[in-house]
């Protein structure tokens, strides 16, 4: 295991006296055998997953511009590099023979995609076992920028669109789709800025609306057959989830009195996410969520030109784009612009002051887009604190990073976090893509 | 040594006949095949339809049906996108989450502000406190609006709840101080409201209710999928009182019925049907004004086709289509144009594959890419869309062979001989790309905005190059557009394909192998011997007693 510090020496040897006995014994120990070693990590309540799609410029699953001197340089520029530990040599689940499609559904599940003739759906994300743990007034916030709304000539022709546009599962068949408006989520998790009279009244009509619609679906029950009832189910577990909200809204125990500002930003990428941001670390703040999912890009990375680079994310990452300079210029820029609004974030969190209590997971489904290789994708954790090897990178391969049989399973990951989150997992995902039991060791 | 290598590769391309790029084509007529024997098959030679919610666009449609107000996609902006079959979003089924439920009640409440002001649903206008009681304005204004929401009489149980939702939300809103007319406004628009996130609104073509293998419809049922097959929305009155009165499951009652509602809705049913058969339903969501043209011509080529009874081969070699003055100029075609459309005859224009439309979604810029892929992903587009083959999705393996394939590629050689290279690279290469790569270097005369060349306008590897043409399938030769098109139209394939896609479109099923006698029956040729015209294919499937019974989930397995 090759350990790279981002640390100075000065503060190296600081953070060494501090955890100097454990890390010793793991650097002596072959990996993940002497896991109960490991301090007890500290215990977190908030979590936020992030995601792009098609990778980045990492020709053949090697470093290309995912390094501290290129992609990441917002970090190192805003004095971060502490609060980043960077993971290499860790494999995408490969839920479905597409990794666009695997790696993004199953991101955090880990577990197979079902067909829509099978009834869509994989398993309840990681994200959403902390949000439970961990519950707050309106349960998690998903944002993203747009949503891939149809199927290119030679895709699969049942494999649904939601694969691609959502990282978090609610249950195993209630997919969180993301808000793509900041107005939207602002106003999903801080209303819609009427009176305290107005919201009332209005709380009090969405509740007998939602009362009415219980009624109705309760005698429409009946005249589903039994695959249909199971996947209305959904429908009904959403408006019960959504009740809920209202009552929580109704009561007075919840309100933010911290809100940021909704500017008329236009359609602005860096200013979305940047609103989305600080959005997030206010809902954390006020106890409105533990959870968020940001999604920079769906799955497929965007067929659109991307509106502040002018090229298109999934051509400029893939085969022929990849080959011409340009193209891997605009894969470079696109991807930047992406880890500076990852950047804002962890800025937005420490203002807010719950940076300190949330770990951010980043990443993609695959490293080179040129051939889909779903080995070593970038992977990013970003938090504080010295329980976890901030300020490193960890190479975690055992031989080629670019070889997905030399890789390590993101699902190990997962099991390594659940003990900062106290979920009490015993194994995380399913088949090839499931947790092995030994740690990523990712604890100092 | 080359004889060997060819027999090679044909025992190869016979090996690979289950993937997705076998060599299954056949030209050969049809002409003692049975023809309109839709009456006669049998249900079960059909897959199951499982229960579907409305698509974004279908919700759109059936919400300004019932309200008598024209609302466009930006009702439903913020909502997810509908999850597609086929290329058909008219088929969706997607998970419900807490975002849908949010978007849709807000939506509601949004339409539900409007029914107060609409003369089409609001039938009496209290005029005193004593009329705003259940009995008086709030049944008469409601329960019509929740029969034509669902789609059927409401039960007495239904009756009930709306009448105890709209007295519940009175009673609330009387505590907390709202004058009586308030009282009866708020509560009229939250029960409008509940009914349109109610899934009798949003759900449609329900399995089987005693979950047997097969559920006939019930003449509601059967109005409802001919609504929404034709019109991507809610009946109309006449078809409603067509399932009324039962006459609507005589297969000569829904012929009627079929062809009144197309004269009615023509515009809404080339849309609805062609512009996602074919896609160019896309350009119309574009801020690109020359995109909106393209939606305009694709629109007005079909929608002569389809009404003049136009067999199928004529949808890829139509000899005609409509431009004004910016698309002519656009295309670089020649002649007398203005801001209005009109139809041209004569031109290399207007077929599926010479369409601005399929030309810019198929179409990678140079700018963005070298043009490798443009014609990769435009023969790809044919192999799926018109002839029902997709690729299947290259594994990891075969993506390294490809990208160590393009490595050993000159950029300096012309774009067909850098193809004919990779295709013939290997087996594994040539199984799809023989069969993808003709089709697309034919087309290479447009560019990716479906403009017209003859040389690729930048440099690729030194110096621009003219675009060749030239392609070879099954054995023929061809060159550019009306050579590929008359070829492909007379594809057995074609045919079967766009009777399956049809198919799938009608009845709402994720076909199979054993969908096949049924396919193969609706788009088998006309008693002449002609191939059939889309209007063949959907009255064969309308009057089939397939179109009358549904299956449950359960008897798919």
């Amino acid at each position: 295991m090759l350990h790279r510090k981002y640390f100075t020496r000065r503060e190296a040897l600081k953070a060494l006296s501090l955890t100097i006995g454990i890390p010793l014994l793991h650097s002596l120990s072959p990996l993940g055998l002497l896991k109960n070693a490991y301090a007890a990590p500290k215990s977190r309540k908030k979590f936020i997953g992030c995601f792009w799609g098609a990778g980045a410029d990492m020709p053949g699953g090697e470093d290309g511009d995912w390094n501290l001197n290129g992609a990441l340089k917002i970090f190192r520029d805003l004095n971060l590099q502490n609060n980043l530990l960077l993971l290499r040599g860790v494999r995408a689940p490969l839920a479905y023979g597409d990794v666009h499609w695997g790696g993004t559904g199953a991101f955090m599940t880990c577990k197979r995609l079902r067909s829509l003739s099978e009834g869509e759906g994989t398993g309840k994300s990681f994200d959403q076992m902390i949000a439970s743990a961990n519950a707050s007034k309106l349960g998690s916030l998903q944002v993203g920028w747009q949503d891939q709304d149809y199927h290119d000539s030679g895709q699969a022709r049942d494999m649904g669109l939601t694969y691609i546009n959502c990282i978090s599962w609610k249950e195993e068949r209630i997919p969180n789709r993301n808000i793509n408006t900041p107005e939207g989520a602002f106003t999903r998790m801080f209303g819609g800025g009427q009176s305290n009279e107005e919201v009332k009244i209005q709380l009090l009509k969405r509740k007998s609306i939602l009362d009415g619609v219980k009624q109705n679906y309760g005698s429409f029950k009946s005249f589903l057959s039994k695959s249909d009832e199971g996947r209305l189910e959904s429908f009904f577990t959403s408006l019960r989830s959504l009740e809920s909200e209202l009552t929580n809204r109704l009561s007075n125990e919840f309100s933010c009195s911290n809100q940021p500002i909704l500017e008329n930003d236009g359609n602005q990428y860096r200013k979305q996410f940047k609103l989305y941001n600080k959005i997030i670390a206010r809902a954390m703040e006020c106890g409105a969520i533990n959870v968020a999912t940001v999604m920079f890009q769906n799955g497929i990375g965007d067929n659109q030109p991307h509106p502040e680079v002018g090229a298109n994310q999934h051509e400029s990452s893939h085969s022929a784009g990849r080959r011409e300079a340009s193209g891997i210029q605009n894969i470079q820029k696109i991807i930047r612009l992406e880890m500076e609004c990852l950047a804002d974030l962890v800025v937005q969190l420490k203002n807010s002051g719950v940076f300190s209590d949330t770990l951010i997971l980043a990443g993609s489904n695959m490293s080179d887009g040129q051939n889909h290789n779903e080995a070593n994708i970038p992977l990013l954790l970003l938090g504080e604190g010295s329980d976890l090897k901030f300020g490193q990178e960890l190479n975690l391969a055992n031989g080629n990073r670019g070889d997905r049989n030399s890789n390590r399973r993101i699902a190990d990951l997962y099991m390594d976090l659940n003990k900062v989150y106290g979920l009490n997992l015993t194994s995380f995902g399913e088949g090839e893509m499931a947790s092995t039991g030994q740690s990523l060791g990712i604890f100092t | 040594m080359r004889v060997w290598f060819q027999f090679l590769i044909s025992i190869l391309i016979l090996l690979n006949g289950a993937s997705g790029c076998s060599n299954g084509f056949s030209i050969k007529k049809n002409s003692k095949q049975k023809t309109d024997q839709s009456q006669t098959l049998s249900l079960d030679t059909t897959s199951s339809a499982d229960a579907r919610a409305l698509s974004n666009q279908e919700y759109v449609w059936s919400v300004s049906d019932l309200v008598g107000k024209t609302y466009d996609l930006s009702l439903v902006k913020d909502w997810t996108a509908s999850t597609q079959l086929s290329g058909f979003d008219s088929i969706t089924w997607s998970n419900f989450n807490d975002k849908s439920v949010n978007d849709r009640l807000t939506t509601a409440e949004k339409i539900s502000e409007d029914i107060l002001q609409s003369s089409t649903v609001l039938k009496c206008n209290p005029k005193s406190g004593e009329d705003t009681v259940w009995e008086k304005c709030p049944s008469l204004n409601l329960l019509p609006f929740a029969e034509r929401a669902f789609r059927r009489p409401l039960t007495s149980t239904e009756i009930q709840f709306i009448k105890k939702l709209y007295n519940d939300s009175v009673l609330q809103l009387s505590k907390e101080g709202l004058s009586q007319m308030s009282q009866y406004n708020e509560s009229l628009k939250v029960v409008f409201s509940s009914l349109l996130i109610s899934p009798q609104f949003f759900i449609k073509s329900v399995n089987s209710l005693n979950k047997t293998d097969v559920l006939k419809l019930n003449a509601f049922e059967v109005a409802e999928r001919l609504s929404f097959l034709l019109t991507g929305s809610i009946p109309d009155e006449e078809l409603y009182q067509s399932a009324k009165n039962g006459t609507i499951l005589d297969s000569k009652v829904r012929r009627s019925q079929f062809e009144r509602i197309l004269q009615k809705n023509k515009d809404r049913f080339i849309t609805h049907f062609f512009g996602q058969l074919f896609e160019f339903r896309r350009m119309n969501d574009s801020s690109d004004e020359i995109k909106k043209l393209f939606f305009e011509e694709s629109k007005l080529v079909f929608k002569e086709l389809f009404f003049s009874d136009a067999d199928l081969t004529k949808y890829l070699s139509p000899g005609f289509t409509f431009l004004n003055k910016k698309l002519a100029d656009h295309y670089k075609v020649s002649g007398s144009f203005e801001d209005s459309f009109k139809r041209v005859s004569g031109v290399e224009r207007g077929g599926v594959l010479s369409q601005g439309s399929f030309l810019s979604i198929t179409g990678v810029s140079i700018k963005d890419s070298p043009p490798l892929g443009q014609p990769i992903k435009r023969g790809l587009w044919v192999q799926s869309r018109l002839l029902c083959r997709p690729v299947g999705v290259a594994s990891f393996e075969l993506r390294q062979e490809i990208d160590r394939v393009k490595g050993t590629l000159n950029p300096s050689d012309p774009l067909h001989i850098r193809l004919e290279m990779h295709r013939n690279a290997g087996a594994s290469c040539l199984n799809c790309h023989q069969l993808i790569d003709p089709v697309g270097i034919s087309l290479e005369k447009f560019d990716e905005k479906g403009r017209y060349r003859n040389f690729y306008d930048e440099p690729t590897g030194g110096s621009t190059q003219p675009v060749v043409t030239k392609g070879e399938l099954l054995g023929k030769t061809f060159d550019g557009v009306n050579e590929l098109s008359s070829l492909l139209s007379k594809l057995t394939d074609f045919r079967k394909c766009m009777g399956e896609r049809t198919t799938i479109f009608s009845l709402g099923i994720n076909t199979g192998n054993r969908d096949r006698d049924f396919i193969n029956g609706v788009s088998n040729p006309r008693s002449d011997g002609k191939p059939p015209t889309f209007k063949d294919i959907l009255v064969r499937i309308i009057e089939s007693k397939n179109f009358t019974l549904s299956q449950s989930e359960e008897t798919r397995s």
